[in-house]
């Protein structure tokens, strides 16, 4: 599904943000990348994107290298506030994207709500975003991806501003919506706990700054050193699915990735 | 009217905007409510109207050079069922409104086209800075002898002073627009032309209003300069000159500018109003922005769903 060999990215004052990046998703995969801040994370997501022409290297998306924005793709930005269009209501914002992909108006509402049901916004769709708190506000910026139901969802810390319990909420949101989660490469059989959305497995790429979340939504979570931003490790998480957030937190298995991961982001 | 009251002891011949002052020195929350303001603003006005008609009826002056408040009041009243001076109105109106119409036609998708070509846009500019500062009423001359008809030279005119304010303005607003908005609509795998329609635009909104704002007033001096100059049928101007003419009625003119005066405020209010409307996040911009940090409950709490919707100005 994505393939990203060789990827080094120097920016014009000289950083270099990551360099000799190698990594290979599988289709349904969901794969979480930490690393210490300033690694360049955020330098990996824009060029997977499209919207950043990495310095070396090649990334395909789908088969085709990446030149441009690749199709069926969506970003949830870190900068939620500014990704989010003031002038629209939050139903709107979530149903302007569905315009590619040829639905009618009412079809655009009708999913664009659907989708901030399953965010819990239901009773915020006719409000602004400006007139919401930040939580919301990121929650609307993940509800226009998911209501796309793109082949390839890239989020950059996407929970990185909701308090505990909403944030897991999203977790285990994003793990319904892939359709059961922690099924591994290829999963995406049949829907999740929760599920509502299609259930069809799309492939994500989650930056996070929280190790536990790294792991407990991962199929794999690849580590990146310090800048400039190499692959340090992967580990892949064998978890069993459906995963909760008491029971599976609670397993040794998770507690020792957790800890293999910490070593990791600590020790570059 | 019970403020009026204590303030009353402030409120002497020429004092409207030193009852002002000390009103809100007084009391901060005078001038902080919008209440407070309106009331202040309307002591100020009747304060000013008092000292003119004081000034007026005191003989300082020669009457015919400064007509008491009250009869210049009385006279603007009358004109109002007048047909002569209604038609006059008109003609300016539909002049001022038609240049402004064609100037944001032209301005807006001139500015687009710049904003977006940035080494067009540099090349421009150079033209629009020598442009701009010849002054409108210097091209009315030039403009009657291109275009004649009184009429085609007044719009022309206004919609030549109105073009730079709109064209900056758009190329300002432009500039504003939040490269992660842009980015957002580009991944979701919409072209530039898509991007400019559905962010630039819209986000660039406000300053464009703003500009229309800056041009509606600038066009209005420029149309009563140009009637005042070209003479015509008709229009503020003509009217104007005819009052002059034969002795002169100066309460008429007075009057007659006055009712110029309330067409600007119009316009401005209507616009202001049209970016509410329109743009309701930058309507609460002003007010609501340095707290985007506050805590969800008393966001909840404080406003209700509706407020943004129909409410998002009512504050101001």
């Amino acid at each position: 599904m994505l393939e990203i060999a060789g990827l080094s990215h120097r920016y014009a004052d000289g950083h270099r943000a990551v360099e000799g990046v190698e990594l290979h998703v599988a289709s349904g995969e969901l794969v979480s990348i930490v690393g210490p801040s300033g690694c360049g994370k955020s330098t990996l997501l824009r060029c997977v994107a499209g919207l950043q022409r990495p310095s070396e290297g090649r990334i395909a998306v789908g088969g085709r290298d990446v030149d441009g924005v690749p199709d069926d793709l969506a970003v949830v930005f870190q900068d939620y506030t500014r990704s989010l269009f003031p002038w629209l209501t939050v139903r709107d914002n979530v149903a302007l994207p569905l315009r590619r992909r040829g639905l009618a108006r009412a079809e655009r509402r009708a999913r664009a709500e659907e989708t901030l049901a399953q965010v819990g916004l239901d009773s915020a769709a006719g409000r602004y975003p400006w007139q919401l708190s930040g939580g919301m506000q990121q929650r609307v910026a993940i509800a226009r991806a998911l209501a796309y139901r793109p082949a390839l969802l890239l989020m950059d810390e996407p929970f990185g501003s909701v308090d505990a319990q909403t944030r897991e909420d999203l977790e285990d949101l994003l793990l319904a919506v892939r359709g059961g989660g922690g099924g591994g490469p290829g999963g995406g059989s049949g829907g999740g706990p929760g599920g509502g959305c299609d259930g069809r497995g799309m492939t994500i790429l989650l930056v996070t700054h929280d190790i536990d979340e790294s792991v407990y939504v991962g199929d794999r979570v690849v580590v990146l050193t310090g800048a400039p931003g190499r692959v340090h490790s992967e580990l892949r998480v064998e978890l069993p699915a459906p995963r909760d957030q008491i029971g599976t937190r609670g397993l040794p298995e998770f507690v020792k990735l957790r800890a293999e991961v910490g070593r990791a982001v600590r020790r570059p | 009217m019970k403020r009026d009251a204590r303030s009353g002891p402030g409120l002497g011949p020429g004092s409207g905007a030193r009852a002002r002052t000390r009103a809100g020195a007084r009391s901060e929350g005078l001038v902080e409510r919008r209440s407070g303001r309106v009331l202040l603003g309307a002591l100020g006005l009747c304060g000013a109207f008092l000292l003119v008609e004081l000034v007026a009826r005191s003989g300082a002056f020669d009457d015919q050079a400064l007509p008491p408040a009250s009869s210049v009041l009385a006279r603007a009243a009358e004109m109002t069922a007048d047909d002569g001076f209604l038609d006059d109105l008109w003609t300016t109106v539909s002049a001022w409104l038609a240049g402004l119409a064609l100037a944001v036609a032209l301005a807006v998708p001139a500015g687009l086209l710049l904003g977006s070509l940035p080494r067009l846009r540099a090349a421009a500019l150079a033209v629009v800075e020598l442009a701009r500062p010849i002054p409108s009423v210097a091209l009315i001359p030039l403009a009657i002898l291109v275009f004649v008809e009184p009429d085609r030279v007044e719009r022309s005119l206004v919609c030549y002073a109105a073009l730079w304010p709109i064209l900056l303005n758009t190329l300002y607003g432009l500039r504003d627009v939040d490269p992660v908005a842009k980015e957002t609509l580009r991944s979701f795998g919409f072209g530039p032309l898509s991007v400019v329609w559905r962010v630039s635009l819209p986000s660039a909104g406000p300053f464009v209003l703003t500009g229309v704002r800056v041009a509606a007033s600038v066009g209005l001096i420029v149309a009563v300069s140009a009637e005042l100059r070209a003479g015509g049928d008709g229009g503020l101007g003509v009217y104007l000159l005819d009052s002059q003419s034969g002795g002169g009625r100066p309460d008429l003119m007075v009057a007659g500018a006055c009712w110029a005066g309330v067409l600007g405020v119009a316009a401005n209010a209507g616009l202001v109003g049209l970016g509410r409307v329109l743009f309701p996040h930058s309507a609460r911009s002003a007010r609501s922005a340095p707290r985007p940090q506050s805590p969800p409950g008393s966001e909840g709490a404080g406003r209700g769903p509706h407020d943004g919707l129909d409410g998002a100005g009512a504050g101001r």
